[in-house]
């Protein structure tokens, strides 16, 4: 596979990426944890709100490469529309957190 | 890139005198019955387009026969038996036999006049897949007048669509027929992916693709990672109705819940790929009739991207009312609102392109557009409201759903549809259609679509359910459906109009009528069978606006190859990043196998659902020996120079290897094959979070028949590296290393089956069973598959076809087979080692 498509592809997307493993996550946990009770419910919040948080910082950490200077047209806007993604994930995440504060967990 | 000055053009005035003539006979248009033969994108992409239209006018007639039945309270027209026929092949029909074909399709016909290319790169695919799909489609339609057509909604929920209470080949219709025209349609995404990625325009890097050209690359891969979906629900219900593995069966340890995810994982992501294409194309029509390019590009890319992902995580707002935990459900509500935020940039960069327009075209396209705009966005906001998990619990499975889904499908699809068969008639046919006759069309098709649908949000409120054939007097729900009933005829004859309009004035496969609404981007360039001309060098989003002569020079042949150095028909590949030139491409000329193919493998799915199996498999066999003899002919040796395709560039032809298209092909179909089988491991999971009884009550092999099966997949590994190996180095020692690989890998994929069966495991005794054989069996399935593909490659080998240099169907099908070979060692991780896993 010819590396720079792949990496221009992963850079580009990373945000969404981010956010897709953050979502599967949190879905997978909740779902488990309420069919089978391996943790408390109490530790299943704790664990979505940390994963939460890991989210939020590693789509942040995406955006001083995405903004880096970079020479030509091309690489310009493959940046910051990597950075426009991460932005948006961010507000996905979160937002797709924000139930856990005021929903009961597993009824 | 800079684009050059006129002196300084690929290539110099006069082209030689015989050049032309020789591009236009590689690229004729066969006459006669030979017609059948086409493969040209220009023209199988029209018949695609007439084939959907045909499919939409079908679906729709059954529409206005379910209309009529609830016109008024109490209507015998129709029975409840027909009712359940015409509401399920209404949907299904509109879904996958128009929606997804009818943009697939617009993305056939446009996207390589739109990035510069002379056609698609596997030009024999997209008429094998139309084929498939047209004829499968006519056979599926013609179910109905059997009295066979499937009738549990086209959602075919289990355990109404199960064989217990759907006995009856009905069912098996839609399973069979429908999943073949979703091959199809991943056939259609992975030509659309590699055509946008490789064969661009030299200088149109990723920052000018156009944006319809964005649409339809993410469009392409949502299908790739949705439709496998779909594919796997249909092969579990079609195995539990035949052989009776009861995935959904809850007494045997199934849950019809898994059919719901599996489904919906596909359904949401389904609607999504009808809208991105249509947004694409009003993404193209709007910047020409405003004449500025579009503002906020960037924006529309992120919205494109954002559309794609986080559609993936709305499935389930379909199952709201399913009893999962409110917390789940509240993740979901959470994200389909939050999708509106990238339909939200969409519009508001129309807007305001719009807006800062100078002088708008007020064109048939225009009104459709903003037709478009008003009816997507109140069916966007009625898609708000059923986020609402509470709102939703309420109007779930009544006419307010269908209200809304019917705003967004039409508003969002068909009428930017419409705008693009209005704009981009000229493109292909010698006469624009009426403007005259388009606006007609726009008023009744607007106005019957707001009368027909709008009430259906009062009775979907006031109580009325779906899929009812009728409904008792006093409840408020006669009026409202009186008014939808007889507003139809407004959309039936705003669909007439445009009928007329195309017999009228559509005139295809000549010349056409030029850029009449003076676009700028490069579709709008001269052209004919052969696109055009010359491949030009684009320098902004807008080349036709922005770098003036450029229509005239390309028609001349100053840019890049304006003649054909092979003799057949060729285009350019170019990288995927910056769109720099890398060799050139022979491209298949006319060829009837695609046809025949398609009909036979028509032929086996439809004989399988009525059950002739012996005729059935022949049909499956002919279809299998047409694409061998097909794919013989595949990477061709080229033994002349490089081609010199101007400005002093010598590319080479056919290259092989990584930057070869077959290989960007087989990746792709990997992924597709990697996401079913993440779809049948999520099946397992599913299954055992359900009903955890039956998994610990499940027998489990020795972990010594796992470590063999693993050991047998590394050998066949093994084997597979020194066939390069030998391959490489020109040894004699391939051929058999090649076919030992096949036969290791069938052998481990046996052993695993094996295994489980002798450790008492039944397919069809249990759910645990079943998904444990399903894993198993699309392991066969793949090894089968493989050891076709090899015996194929050895064939070539021996033949001379494949040697050192000309290694592609080697590199294809070793790609495949390391896929499969760490897709078996996954499945045995976890069969085997999750359950010892578990705490008990």
């Amino acid at each position: 596979m010819s590396t720079r498509i792949t990496r221009t592809a992963l850079g580009l997307s990373a945000g969404f990426l981010i956010w897709a493993a953050h979502f599967t996550l949190i879905y997978a946990l909740t779902a488990v944890t309420c069919s089978r009770g391996y943790i408390g419910v109490g530790t299943l919040r704790t664990s979505l709100f940390a994963a939460t948080v890991v989210a939020l910082i590693l789509t942040f950490a995406v955006l001083p490469r995405a903004l880096k200077p970079r020479s030509g047209r091309t690489l310009s806007f493959l940046g910051e529309t990597g950075a426009l993604v991460a932005g948006l994930a961010m507000i996905g995440i979160l937002w797709n957190a924000v139930p856990v504060l005021f929903l009961p967990v597993c009824r | 890139m800079e684009a050059p000055t006129p002196a300084k053009l690929p290539n110099p005035l006069p082209r030689p005198p015989n050049e032309l003539a020789r591009l236009e006979e590689a690229w004729r248009l066969p006459t006669g019955l030979r017609w059948l033969t086409v493969v040209n994108n220009s023209h199988i992409g029209i018949l695609y387009i007439g084939a959907a239209l045909l499919f939409f006018l079908l679906a729709g007639l059954l529409a206005v026969l379910m209309r009529i039945q609830l016109a008024v309270p109490g209507n015998t027209l129709i029975g409840h038996e027909l009712y359940n026929q015409l509401f399920t092949m209404h949907g299904t029909m509109m879904m996958f036999l128009f929606a997804v074909p009818v943009v697939e399709a617009m993305g056939i016909l446009l996207l390589p006049n739109m990035l510069g290319a002379r056609d698609l790169p596997f030009p024999r695919l997209s008429a094998y897949a139309f084929w498939a799909y047209f004829i499968g489609g006519l056979v599926f339609f013609t179910s109905l007048f059997a009295g066979l057509a499937p009738r549990s909604g086209w959602f075919m929920y289990p355990p109404l669509s199960s064989s217990a209470y759907s006995p009856g080949i009905n069912a098996d219709f839609w399973l069979l027929g429908i999943g073949f025209i979703e091959i199809s349609a991943i056939a259609g995404a992975i030509e659309i992916i590699v055509g946008i990625l490789k064969t661009r325009s030299p200088g149109m890097s990723l920052d000018k693709l156009p944006i319809f050209a964005w649409a339809m690359l993410i469009f392409a891969f949502m299908i790739v990672f949705a439709f496998p979906a779909v594919i796997v629900a249909t092969l579990l219900l079609e195995l539990e109705r035949a052989f009776g593995w009861p995935f959904f069966i809850a007494e045997k340890g199934g849950d019809p819940l898994l059919w719901q995810h599996l489904f919906w994982f596909f359904g949401h992501p389904e609607v999504y790929i009808i809208f991105l294409p249509a947004a694409g194309m009003v993404s193209m029509i709007v910047p020409t009739m405003a004449g500025v390019p579009l503002i906020g590009y960037r924006l529309v890319v992120l919205a494109i991207l954002g559309t794609g992902f986080l559609s993936f995580g709305l499935w389930v707002h379909h199952m709201f009312t399913t009893g999962l935990p409110s917390l789940s459900l509240g993740f979901f509500s959470a994200a389909s609102m939050a999708v509106a935020i990238p339909s939200g940039i969409q519009v508001f960069a129309w807007i305001a392109t719009f807006a800062s327009g100078r002088r708008i075209q007020w064109t048939t396209p225009t009104y459709f557009v903003l037709g478009f705009l008003f009816i997507f966005t109140l069916g966007g906001l009625t898609g708000v409201m059923v986020a609402m998990m509470p709102f939703d619990w309420q109007a779930h499975d009544t006419y307010f759903v269908v209200a809304h889904l019917h705003y967004v499908l039409i508003g969002g699809m068909v009428f930017p549809l419409f705008a693009a068969f209005y704009y981009w008639a000229p493109t292909v046919s010698v006469r624009p259609l009426s403007e005259k006759l388009g606006r007609w069309c726009f008023w009744f098709l607007f106005a019957g679509v707001n009368l027909t649908f709008f009430p259906m949000h009062v009775t979907g409120l006031l109580g009325m359910p779906r899929r009812v054939y009728t409904y008792i007097p006093g409840l408020g729900w006669e009026i409202p459906n009186l008014i939808s009933s007889l507003s139809t005829g407004l959309i039936f004859t705003g669909i007439l109009i445009f009928l007329v309009d195309l017999c009228l004035n559509f005139r295809p496969f000549r010349e056409n009528a030029g850029n009449v609404w003076n676009a700028g981007t490069i579709e709008w360039l001269p052209a004919s069978t052969y696109q055009t001309r010359s491949i030009p060098i684009v320098r902004s989003r807008e080349p036709v606006w922005d770098q003036p002569g450029l229509a005239e020079d390309v028609a001349n042949g100053r840019y890049y190859l304006p003649g054909t150095v092979t003799g057949g028909r060729e285009t350019l590949i170019t990288s995927p990043v910056d769109a720099e030139p890398q060799y050139v491409l022979t491209l298949p000329g006319n060829d009837a196998k695609p046809l025949i193919a398609a009909a036979f493998t028509a032929a086996f799915f439809m004989l399988l659902t009525v059950k002739f199996y012996a005729i059935a498999v022949i049909c499956g066999v002919i279809a299998l020996l047409t694409v061998i003899a097909w794919m013989w002919d595949c990477d061709p040796s080229w033994d002349g120079p490089p081609a010199a395709i101007g400005g002093g560039l010598q590319v080479p032809i056919n290259v092989g290897g990584q930057m070869g298209h077959a290989w960007w092909a087989t990746v792709v179909l990997v992924l597709v094959t990697g996401t079913a089988f993440t779809c049948l491991l999520f099946s397992y999971l599913f299954l055992w979070l359900s009903k955890p009884g039956i998994w610990n009550a499940s027998p489990l092999p020795e972990l010594s028949w796992a470590f063999t099966t693993a050991v047998v997949y590394l050998a066949a590994w093994a084997a597979l590296h020194y066939a390069g190996r030998t391959l490489a180095r020109g040894g004699s020692a391939h051929p058999f290393l090649f076919t030992f690989a096949a036969v290791l890998v069938s052998t481990a994929a046996a052993s695993e089956a094996y295994g489980h069966w002798q450790a008492g495991v039944r397919p069809h005794a249990t759910a645990y069973g079943a998904s444990v054989f399903a894993l198993a069996s699309f392991q066969i399935f793949l090894a089968l598959t493989l050891t076709v593909l090899i015996v194929f490659s050895v064939a070539r080998y021996v033949a001379g076809r494949t040697t050192e240099s000309r290694r592609a169907s080697f590199d294809t099908t070793a790609l495949l087979f390391r896929a499969t070979a760490v897709q078996g060692l996954v499945a045995l991780a976890l069969i085997h080692g999750f359950p010892r896993a578990l705490p008990s």
